[in-house]
């Protein structure tokens, strides 16, 4: 015996010259260049590649492509380049290519698994469902042994090492399917000068052409693939139109926006795959136009033992003939209800298999396909069904009744010896795509089946998935359709000359539905499956119904029907056929389930493209970034950004880094990178008027030179965010907000000059990147900053706090802000960016005879909480007024303010709300946790527990010398020195006193 | 001062693709000018100033005096060109907009300008933005604002290219943004030939 005893002598699109080998199920397999997994081992004879989820029974080969439904594999070895749930009728193979099988153990053949077959009877339709809702504690019981015993392939246990890529593209037209009415459609809108793109699921273009007879049909007297061939070479030769294979389009959004799936270089061996070229590519797709050209999907008869493996699509059969030159088995029983099938005994036949018989359901059917059965001795069962199977692994022989004409079978039991059982129960157009759209289907008798009725976006439906399945009718669709498309956008296209057609074999032919073959066996004992992945049988759709669940979506839920990875595709049909004779009413009626979005299964790589890693998110650094990493800056994430939160020295804690960091602050100098904080430039007659309405405080009075804190509320009243702006000149102030506030502050204030307020002159422009800022705090600071600066006086003098000078750092310009965040003397140094390595650079060397410390986020966070100071965000929690804090100073009486009026609403106005308050332990050692609550008891009572607040910052000070807090408390500015207790999780609550907020103050007035 | 000024991304050099194909460099030497002003009111009174139309047309840009005038919007303007250049028209700008209400702002050090030019430049920026950037679509002198990758940019296609030629686009992007953007076009010039890019990384972060 040959090692690929099934493949025939010559045919298909293979090359015979590329011998491929591969291995499968630990032993080694030969096929060609140009195979499949699944014609390469159908080559070989092997039938049976998988198991099923439920049952763990033998699946074998029903497709020749993505519709097929259980034919899956792992692909790859190893924990991280391996891929579960390949279906073995799509990927091609190469040299080296190692599959398993999945869902078995210890083998395929010898599955352990397979006792779940003979408990399927405790194993009904919506068994989930009935443990969920079961007594207490079943879904746990059965919980383990299913998710065990159920199942798919493994998931990659390591990080993916592929590249992946997306990318996008719009286009007049894209055209969704390079069978014959996709590249008729794709030709006549590329004449016409469109931007095509035709996206082809497979390795190849032609789609049923290359499944065809190549001795019998001729397209303009061509053999199908010259046909093609031609075609494809003029496409190509279009500068505007784009061609994919290997692409799927996955999924069909709003507004004819397309994802297509092209897997680049799946069918490459790892070691041969262009390091440059992603591994798979998601292409984003903005048409004016969709051109579906999609084809049609075979359903399989429903029958009794029709999940054997050698149960095989009649169609998918005669694309391994044609189309791959292998013969899926060497004795052909055909079992049909329509004519198309036909086609498939007759080059069976031809290409040198013994077809023993056809099976029809139909009692007549045409003289013409009699004929062609009897020129090859094949013996014909009319109205006749095939009524079981058996054989292990694989079919061996069928056994066949007549129809008794009421639904029923008669008549002895003819059996039949046969190694491949193909079926038909028809076609059904592929509307999957479509239907994502919105469109909406309609039943259609003829085809027994649904096809596109109206379009809710701008496509058209051609060929088979448009219910039109000669191959004629389909061109000219295809080419006529595109026309009026182009017209719709401008473009002028003739239609193409329909090539004329001979020995075609496309005709669906009068179909004759069937959902659920009679097999005159008891109904316990049929096992007919409508979905092979999920093992769903017809008995237990109906047992849904029966149990109510009408809707056939909630039946399809219940039941998993069309659930799994091939998304229904064959056994769709077939489940709303069942279930309408269950329910009695017709497939309108009925309806059908919803198509979502993506059509197969795509990899979470392609989804995620090239935006992994290291570029996976943007991480804003500051200009002086490279000096801080070089100085030991811990880092801390603020939005996109990236602030030093502590520089930690040589053999230095976090602890000893952070407290030299705030005494230096306090007692010498020390420098922030500040260039994060939000700037924004408002210029304009009416600024002043602006800056009234958008801050608590007034603005009218402040003079250039000049600078005042302010506090932005919501229309809530609740503090949003804060900052100090500086007046420029009379029209011209700069504005700085929180670093995490910046882009929605100046979303907000553009909203409301936009919307609001379009009669204030009044303009603004971010610059928070123009400057970058050094901020220098401390007692020295003065001194270093009369060092640095061109000629400027850092007496408190001349200088007061809450002012501005304009000046240059050894000739560069600056702007320096005299403003503190910490309560100590400080100034705020901005000049350009380009110059902010320089400036930080500079100031470190300049300082260092004044003891220069660079400090982060932490230390700034705890400076300023020794003076009370508040951070939006942390002290505030968009519940909390200017009133909550006590800051009630700075709201103005008179004048508008945005969130004034919220102020005077009952609640925001009653006494009692939470203040803000400082906090300070009985143990100076005793750091509170930041969220602790606030009690009034020395003991938690019992629940539910009167909580009065809850700490919302906590630090141990160095410059106090002890814990310091702040909270947000009841009544918080009547309880000074009233005693409270903070709750802990791990002991007593711990006994704290209320105290101002400004802790500096506070020492202060203890050594005074 | 050569040394004291240090662009967003000084720390990189130019690449290029083995056969030209593509190009990417930093334009630090660009400087910038944003403008607000009312369009109308602007170009009335910019009448007697030769040359200093604002386009009104959305997404397109001006060339005039070795200066870009970018539209970005239906009151906003980028000026950006050599910089004496564009000091230049500033002080030709500020005199005739003197009397109407006007926000002009140097906004050099807040954007790095990123230059990708090439014949695979389309190509190469379609990975990262959802414009349509065909050669019938987005001609010579077009801006446009938009997100490329994870960061927001405008995108202009020089007027001066000539259609013979490769293109060269103009992103302009916040200087923090700098680096990714950076990066992530390398990226997409990969398979055109360009080397790789690692964006800075390797920080201690808090835990």
């Amino acid at each position: 015996m040959t090692e690929q005893p099934f493949r025939m002598a010559r045919g298909g699109f293979i090359d015979r010259k590329r011998r491929v080998t591969f291995r499968f199920d630990g032993r080694s397999f030969s096929g060609y260049e140009g195979d499949t997994l699944a014609s390469a081992l159908l080559a070989a004879g092997e039938h049976m590649v998988a198991r099923s989820f439920k049952y763990h029974r033998p699946r074998g080969i029903l497709g020749s492509g993505s519709e097929d439904p259980a034919a899956l594999v792992q692909v790859g070895s190893g924990l991280a380049a391996t891929e579960p749930n390949v279906r073995v009728t799509e990927q091609e193979i190469y040299e080296g290519l190692e599959v398993h099988p999945q869902n078995c153990w210890p083998s395929l053949k010898y599955d352990i698994g397979v006792v779940n077959d003979l408990f399927s009877a405790f194993l009904p339709a919506g068994f989930y469902y009935k443990t969920f809702m079961g007594p207490p504690g079943s879904w746990g019981v059965f919980e383990s042994f299913i998710r065990k015993a159920a199942g798919l392939g493994l998931c990659p246990q390591e990080p993916d090492p592929d590249d992946y890529e997306s990318l996008n593209r719009h286009c007049d037209v894209l055209v969704c399917g390079g069978g014959p009415a996709g590249l008729m459609a794709a030709l006549t809108a590329a004449r016409s000068g469109a931007r095509v793109i035709l996206a082809e699921e497979t390795a190849r273009l032609g789609g049923q052409l290359l499944s065809s007879d190549p001795e019998h049909l001729r397209v303009d007297g061509l053999a199908p693939a010259e046909w093609v061939e031609k075609i494809d070479a003029e496409l190509r030769g279009f500068e505007e139109a784009m061609v994919l294979t290997r692409t799927t389009v996955c999924g069909y959004y709003a507004d004819n926006f397309v994802a297509l799936w092209e897997r680049v270089s799946d069918h490459v061996a790892p070691g041969e795959r262009d390091p440059v070229v992603p591994r798979q590519r998601l292409w984003r797709i903005r048409a004016k136009r969709v051109v579906l050209a999609t084809g049609a999907i075979e359903r399989p008869l429903v029958f009794h033992g029709n999940d054997r493996p050698g149960v095989m699509l009649a169609r998918a059969a005669r694309t391994y003939a044609n189309r791959y030159g292998v013969l899926p088995g060497r004795k052909a029983v055909l079992f049909t209800n329509n004519d198309q099938a036909w086609r498939t005994a007759v080059t069976l036949h031809d290409a040198g298999a013994d077809v023993p018989a056809i099976v029809d359901v139909r009692h007549e059917v045409r003289g013409s396909l009699l004929d062609q059965a009897a020129s090859r001795n094949i013996t014909v069962h009319l109205g006749t069904v095939v009524t079981g199977s058996s054989g292990r692994h694989r079919l061996r022989d069928v056994t066949v009744r007549a129809l008794d004409g009421s639904g029923g079978v008669t008549g002895g039991e003819t059996r039949i010896a046969c190694d491949l059982l193909a079926v038909s129960g028809g076609l059904t157009p592929n509307v999957a795509l479509f239907s994502q759209s919105r469109g909406r289907l309609v039943y259609d008798d003829a085809l027994a089946a649904f096809r596109p009725g109206q379009s809710w976006q701008k496509e058209v439906s051609v060929g088979a998935c448009n219910g039109t399945m000669s191959l004629e009718d389909s061109l000219s669709e295809a080419t006529c359709r595109t026309v009026d498309v182009m017209k719709e956008v401008g473009l002028k296209a003739k239609p193409l000359k329909v090539p004329s057609i001979s020995g075609s074999e496309f005709s669906s032919g009068a179909i004759s539905a069937l959902w659920e073959v009679p097999s005159g066996l008891p109904a316990k004992k049929v096992r007919a499956f409508v979905d092979l992945q999920s093992d769903v049988a017809a008995k237990d759709l109906r047992l849904a119904v029966a149990e109510g669940y009408d809707s056939v979506e909630h039946a399809k839920r219940y039941t998993t029907v069309g659930m799994g990875t091939d998304q229904g595709k064959t056994s769709s049909m077939n489940a709303f056929g069942v279930l309408s004779q269950a329910r009695g009413v017709t497939m309108t009626e009925l309806g059908v389930t919803t198509y979502r979005q993506p059509y197969k299964p795509v990899t979470f790589g392609a989804l995620a493209g090239q935006h992994v890693g290291k570029l996976f998110q943007p991480r804003r650094t500051t200009p002086m970034h490279d000096w801080h990493v070089a100085n030991g800056a811990v880092f801390d994430p603020v939005g996109d950004w990236l602030r030093p939160w502590v520089y930690r020295r040589e053999g230095e804690t976090h602890e000893d880094a952070l407290m030299r960091e705030c005494r230096a602050a306090r007692e010498s100098c020390a420098v922030l990178d500040a260039s994060t904080l939000g700037k924004i430039d408002v210029r304009g007659p009416d600024a002043r008027e602006f800056l009234n309405r958008v801050y608590t405080n007034a603005w009218s009075k402040i003079r250039s030179g000049q600078c005042r804190y302010g506090l932005m509320l919501g229309e809530d009243g609740m503090v949003m965010d804060d900052g100090v702006t500086a007046c420029i000149s009379d029209d011209h102030f700069h504005m700085t907000t929180t670093t995490g506030g910046a882009a929605r502050v100046l979303g907000w204030l553009e909203d409301y000059l936009q919307t609001e307020w379009p009669d204030l002159k009044v303009y603004l422009t971010s610059v928070t990147e123009q400057w970058a800022v050094a901020s220098i705090c401390g007692p020295e600071s003065g001194k270093l900053v009369a060092a640095l600066c061109d000629g400027v006086d850092a007496d408190p003098e001349t200088f007061p706090f809450m002012s501005w000078k304009e000046t240059a750092v050894d000739g560069v310009p600056a702007r320096i802000f005299r403003v503190s965040f910490t309560g100590e003397l400080s100034f705020e140094i901005n000049v350009p960016a380009d110059y902010g390595l320089w400036l930080w650079e500079r100031i470190m060397e300049t300082g260092a005879a004044h003891g220069i410390v660079p400090y982060g986020t932490e230390a700034m966070h705890l400076l300023r909480a020794e003076k009370g100071f508040i951070i939006v965000g942390q002290d505030t929690d968009g519940t909390v007024t200017p009133i909550d804090l006590r800051m009630g100073r700075i709201v103005k009486k008179k004048g508008d303010f945005i969130g004034k009026r919220s102020l005077f609403r009952s609640d925001t106005a009653r006494a009692n709300r939470k203040q803000l308050v400082g906090l300070l332990t009985d143990d100076p050692d005793v750091v509170l946790r930041e969220g602790a609550h606030l009690i009034a008891t020395s003991s938690e009572p019992a629940p539910p527990v009167p909580m009065l607040g809850h700490v919302t910052s906590s630090y141990m000070s160095p410059n106090i010398g002890r814990s310091i807090a702040l909270a947000l408390v009841q009544s918080g500015g009547e309880r000074m020195g009233e005693r409270l207790y903070a709750t802990r999780a791990d002991g007593p609550p711990v006994p704290v006193t209320v105290t101002e907020t400004d802790f500096l103050a506070q020492r202060e007035g203890a050594d005074a | 001062m050569p040394d004291r000024r240090i662009s967003a991304l000084a720390h990189r050099t130019p690449l290029q693709a083995g056969d030209g194909a593509l190009s990417l460099a930093e334009r630090p030497q660009v400087a910038m000018r944003g403008l607000r002003v009312d369009a109308k009111a602007a170009n009335r009174a910019l009448k007697k100033t030769k040359g200093l139309a604002l386009p009104e047309t959305p997404n397109t840009s001006r060339h005039t005096e070795g200066v870009h005038i970018l539209w970005l919007g239906p009151d906003e303007w980028l000026f950006l060109g050599e910089v004496d250049a564009v000091h230049a028209l500033r002080d030709r700008l500020g005199d005739g907009l003197a009397q109407i209400h006007h926000q002009l702002l140097d906004v050099r050090d807040q954007n790095a300008v990123i230059a990708l030019s090439g014949k695979r430049a389309r190509e190469a920026l379609m990975k990262l933005t959802t414009l349509d950037l065909h050669p019938g679509v987005f001609r010579p002198g077009d801006v446009a604002g938009s997100l490329f990758g994870r960061a927001t940019a405008t995108l202009h296609l020089l007027e001066t290219y000539d259609p013979e030629r490769d293109p060269e686009f103009l992103l302009i992007v916040r200087r923090s943004y700098a680096d990714y953007l950076w990066c992530v076009l390398a990226r997409a010039g990969r398979e055109f030939g360009l080397p790789d890019q690692t964006p800075k990384a390797g920080e201690i972060m808090r835990p």
